[in-house]
């Protein structure tokens, strides 16, 4: 069953369609890789599945539905984006319970997700002092808080590091593994072959290769495989 | 709603820039009233003002205290704007997708922030209005209403300016340019108006504001200085000026509101 649609996806800035026609699915219970060189699309894609862009045409839903009609959003879909931030004058803690009260969750869970990033020790330093991979750990918090089924996640490894990024791939597989489906954008080819179940890859907004990992790689590294798709002799 | 409400009170509540701006409409409050004896008293002996023996001018010295309702204007710019300024626009978004009732929320938020402001400014003003009165002996006691309708007018004016703003910073989201470009707007660019088109200047916010402040909940006497009749009474001023607060969020929800949000 697809969890995430992607329907004749067209996302114009001016003249430049940054996603053009994209149609695509992502499964349940599946981690879906998302590659694409830079600019290629994948944010902007991304931002019209969470209904923060709105598409020039076609359509991204989520179930069957527009991100902006589901009830709860933060119990159905966790994300991480490229573009989010904190109020630098606020705590860790102070940013996770201000979007905790927009879905009535529990300061109890706050703790849990503190304590899954690791960043319980940090929680009551204001965000202004974290680093990269802190504020990385800190979105990754809002993304857990409503405990979702789906996750929608831009270039999560970010700014981690080793320990972080090996401690992302178990959490994402165990997350996958209790039937939870990811949407994951990332650079690092190497790193999320050994993560990813499906890849989707594209290039100026267009898809050009979709399906489960073998089929894509066929023998080769994902890698490999991806500068092939991108750039053919 | 009550959940999102909750979430914008605690931005209020954790942001450091809400106590700082409370601080200032608190400052402004007391710099309006506590030289006032003194420059009353002072005119007093050069011109023929009235004196502070008169009840009247004493209650023009305790009106003053609702003086900073500019800052209730600069709140309101922030609730929105600041989402904004520090991207957390994003985060807002996602967990409200539903774009018109985070403005709902906001405005009624930054409306009791308003009148949170205003109540206690105008509670200090008060304070400040009778220690320098009691450097003067002779100064008369205000009438008791001057308490209970200086507090309207500030809630008022809180509310209403506080409304007026979160719509100003949903329409321009550069929290720098929405704040400056008000303040040039309100006290230079609509004082020249008013200066030269009295007509057109009292369907203004500064006169309107100005009209606003005459309410009277209880009594009739007047403050006895200066309320000019170029301004309207206060409850078409009022009504005039949610009037605006309403055409700019209108405006902010059929423009910016649907832009996307990076
Ligand atoms: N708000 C915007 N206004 C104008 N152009 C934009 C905007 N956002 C994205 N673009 C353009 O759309 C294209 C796709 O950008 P996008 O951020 O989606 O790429 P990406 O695949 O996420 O890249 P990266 O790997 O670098 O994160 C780029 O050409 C970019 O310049
Ligand atoms: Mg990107």
């Amino acid at each position: 069953m697809a969890v995430i649609e992607f329907r004749a996806l067209t996302k114009k800035f001016g003249q430049n369609a940054a996603v053009n026609n994209l149609t695509a699915e992502v499964e349940q219970g599946r981690i879906t890789g998302f590659f694409g060189p830079n600019g290629a699309g994948k944010s902007t894609a991304l931002r019209c599945v969470l209904g923060l862009a709105s598409p020039t045409s076609g359509e991204a839903l989520i179930d069957g539905v527009h991100y902006r009609e589901i009830k709860d959003p933060l119990r159905k879909v966790g994300a991480v984006l490229d573009s989010g931030g904190f109020n630098h004058g606020m705590t860790g803690r102070t940013s996770l319970k201000i979007v905790a009260a927009t879905a009535g969750i529990k300061d109890a869970r706050i703790e849990e997700v503190l304590d899954l990033v690791e960043l319980t020790q940090a929680a009551d330093r204001r965000t202004k002092g974290y680093s990269l991979g802190m504020k990385q750990r800190l979105s990754l918090a809002v993304a857990l808080l409503g405990d979702p089924e789906i996750f929608v996640l831009d270039e999560p490894s970010n700014g981690l590091d080793p320990i972080g990024i090996a401690w992302l791939r178990g959490f994402l597989r165990k997350l996958a593994d209790e039937g939870r489906s990811i949407l994951v954008s990332s650079h690092q080819l190497a790193e999320m072959q050994h993560t990813v179940d499906d890849v989707m890859i594209i290039n100026y907004g267009k898809l050009i290769a979709e399906g489960p990992i073998a089929d894509v790689a066929k023998g080769r590294s994902l890698e490999e495989a991806f500068l092939q798709l991108v750039m053919p002799k | 709603m009550i959940r999102l409400m909750k979430s914008e009170y605690l931005k209020l509540l954790y942001s450091r820039t809400f106590w700082g701006l409370l601080v200032g409409t608190i400052g402004l409050a007391i710099l309006s009233t506590a030289p006032l004896p003194y420059v009353y008293h002072d005119l007093q002996s050069r011109v023929n003002f009235g004196s502070l023996t008169n009840p009247d001018l004493v209650d023009a010295v305790y009106s003053r205290s609702a003086e900073g309702y500019i800052f209730a204007l600069i709140l309101g710019v922030l609730v929105m704007a600041g989402e904004f300024r520090h991207s957390t626009a994003v985060a807002t978004f996602l967990s409200a997708p539903k774009r018109i009732s985070v403005l709902g929320s906001k405005l009624i938020v930054a409306a009791i922030g308003g009148v949170f402001y205003m109540l206690v400014s105008t509670g200090f003003g008060f304070a400040s209005s009778a220690i320098a009165l009691g450097y003067y002996a002779d100064a008369a006691d205000p009438h008791p209403e001057v308490f209970i309708n200086t507090l309207a007018a500030a809630a008022m004016a809180g509310a209403v300016l506080a409304i007026l703003g979160v719509a100003l910073g949903t329409l321009i989201r550069s929290q720098m340019v929405a704040v400056v470009s008000s303040l040039l707007w309100l006290f230079i660019i609509e004082r020249l108006i008013t200066l030269f088109l009295p007509d057109i200047g009292k369907y203004l916010p500064t006169s309107l504001i100005a009209g606003m402040m005459s309410i009277k909940v209880q009594g009739t006497t007047s403050t006895g200085v200066n309320i000019s009749t170029d301004y309207l009474d206060a409850i078409p001023a009022t009504f005039i000026l949610i009037g605006y607060a309403a055409a700019f969020a209108a405006l902010a929800i059929s423009t910016s509101l649907r832009r996307d949000i990076d």
